[in-house]
């Protein structure tokens, strides 16, 4: 089966009252699950059927403006504004934390950029980075997730 | 009536009269002091740097209003308002941000103003720094705490640069012109830079540093090589020296004055005068290391509006945009 294929058959689920199909054709087996609309957000294109990677999973999730999931005791760090993401306080020096840095309650975590504003973003919570979800200079969002924060307890 | 107050209001009789001799006699019944404790305040003002003469039998005198920056020179000559004090004045700092970020942490109050004749390490954007000369430029920052939700913030960055930019014009005769979103140039070459910080909690502001850099008294020849194409100062361009403590006094006025309006409802107005100064709007611009386009607009947020080569409309909030001369 090549792409095509594939696609004509993904197509065509589409269009049936079916809302999963399973087939193996020369030993390749094939499941396709119809996504249900759901009114997830006002912005959201949801597709006819997606691919998830789990290991990006809130990356891909973010794109599509999906609320994505995140490990339940993790601190969710947010954008407070609109703006322009930075790690470091200039290009030459290093960024204020890495993945698997302790960091103290209050401690800087990275500047957002906005009209040349600099917001200095710290963490309410002393605990680990366990994840850093955006690259740097990139532009984020208002209330777009930054950093997963384990807090000690 | 505090010593401080006191020396203020002394201060101001001899600016009023600069170049006059006013009596012992005169000055201790204005103030209401004995004529020893007038003598103890005026050794006081000596030694923090003013010029005041002493005339045997006749009295004291200043000829003329200093180029000085010290508290006395500038609580003289500002109004009573409320941006201005109070008033941190120093010979050398790091940086005024770094020590209003200090200050602000500490619970310095809304209109706190940090002022310093030379900055060891001055900030611009990105580590970059601020050409700081001792004693010919300002370099300050100001401390603000309006009640407002962060995403409202951006739109002071326009106000700043308005007012700055209004002095320059209304006071000064020069030709001032703002480029997006707050520096602001004479004859597309920058006499001002505005760097702000702020921190917040649950959405809402906690405080704003309003940190500027305005180059006053560097004579054309004084930036360094690499600035000095694009730099340029008030004296440069207005072929004198201005009084730097006097200009202080008018900027916070009309940051004050532009906030007042702000904060009680005329926004548009901020805009308005931004958009009738500026020279952004309609030119070529570069951004995005390379991409070009044209700036079309600023929303009423502040994001600049660009409609890039092959069409498509760009809003942008942060990062550099280059006029292409």
């Amino acid at each position: 089966m090549d792409t095509r294929e594939l696609l004509e058959l993904v197509k065509a689920l589409a269009e049936m009252p079916v809302d999963e199909l399973e087939l193996e054709v020369e030993g390749v087996r094939l499941r396709i699950k119809k996504a249900i609309p759901k009114p997830v957000s006002e912005k959201v294109e949801v597709p006819s059927a997606s691919v998830s990677v789990p290991s990006v999973a809130h990356r891909v999730a973010q794109d599509v403006g999906l609320s994505p999931t995140f490990p339940p005791d993790a601190v969710v760090v947010r954008s407070p504004i609109v703006g322009t993401f930075y790690r470091s306080p200039s290009p030459d020096s290093p960024p204020y934390v890495e993945i698997g840095d302790i960091v103290e309650k209050g401690q800087t975590l990275c500047i957002i950029e906005a009209m040349k504003i600099m917001n200095e973003i710290e963490s309410e919570v002393k605990g680990e980075i366990l994840d850093i979800l955006v690259e740097n200079a990139d532009s984020v969002e208002y209330g777009q997730p930054l950093f997963l924060v384990k807090p000690f307890s | 009536m505090s010593t401080e107050e006191r020396d203020t209001l002394l201060v101001a009789l001899f600016f009023e009269r600069a170049g006059n001799v006013i009596s012992g006699e005169e000055m201790s019944r204005r103030l209401g002091i004995s004529r020893v404790a007038l003598h103890k305040r005026i050794e006081y003002l000596r030694a923090q740097g003013l010029p005041i003469l002493s005339l045997p039998r006749r009295g004291y005198t200043i000829k003329e209003i200093p180029d000085l920056l010290i508290p006395p020179v500038y609580l003289a000559l500002s109004k009573i308002g409320r941006l201005g004090r109070p008033y941190h004045y120093f010979e050398w700092v790091d940086s005024t941000n770094r020590v209003a970020m200090e200050l602000a942490r500490s619970g310095a109050p809304h209109g706190t103003l940090v002022v310093a004749e030379t900055q060891t390490r001055g900030r611009g954007r990105l580590g970059r720094t601020w050409f700081s000369p001792k004693g010919q430029n300002l370099y300050f920052t100001l401390i603000l705490r309006p009640d407002i939700p962060v995403l409202e913030v951006p739109q002071l960055t326009f106000l700043v640069s308005v007012a700055i930019t209004e002095v320059v014009r209304e006071r000064l005769h020069l030709d001032a012109l703002i480029k997006w979103p707050n520096d602001v140039y004479i004859k597309k070459k920058k006499v001002a830079g505005i760097l702000m910080e702020m921190e917040s909690r649950d959405k809402r502001l906690l405080f704003l540093l309003v940190g500027v850099g305005l180059n006053v008294n560097t004579p054309l020849g004084g930036f360094p090589p690499e600035i000095s194409n694009r730099a340029t100062s008030l004296m440069a361009e207005g072929g004198k020296r201005y009084l730097r403590p006097q200009l202080l006094a008018w900027l916070m006025e009309a940051i004050e004055k532009w906030y007042d309006r702000f904060m009680g409802g005329c926004r548009e107005e901020v805009l308005r005068y931004w958009r009738e100064h500026n020279f952004t709007l309609g030119s070529p611009v570069q951004f995005e290391g390379g991409r070009k386009g044209w700036a079309i607009g600023v929303t009423p947020q502040g994001a600049l509006l660009i409609r890039a080569v092959g069409g498509s409309i760009i809003s942008k909030e942060a990062g550099d945009v280059e006029v292409v001369k």
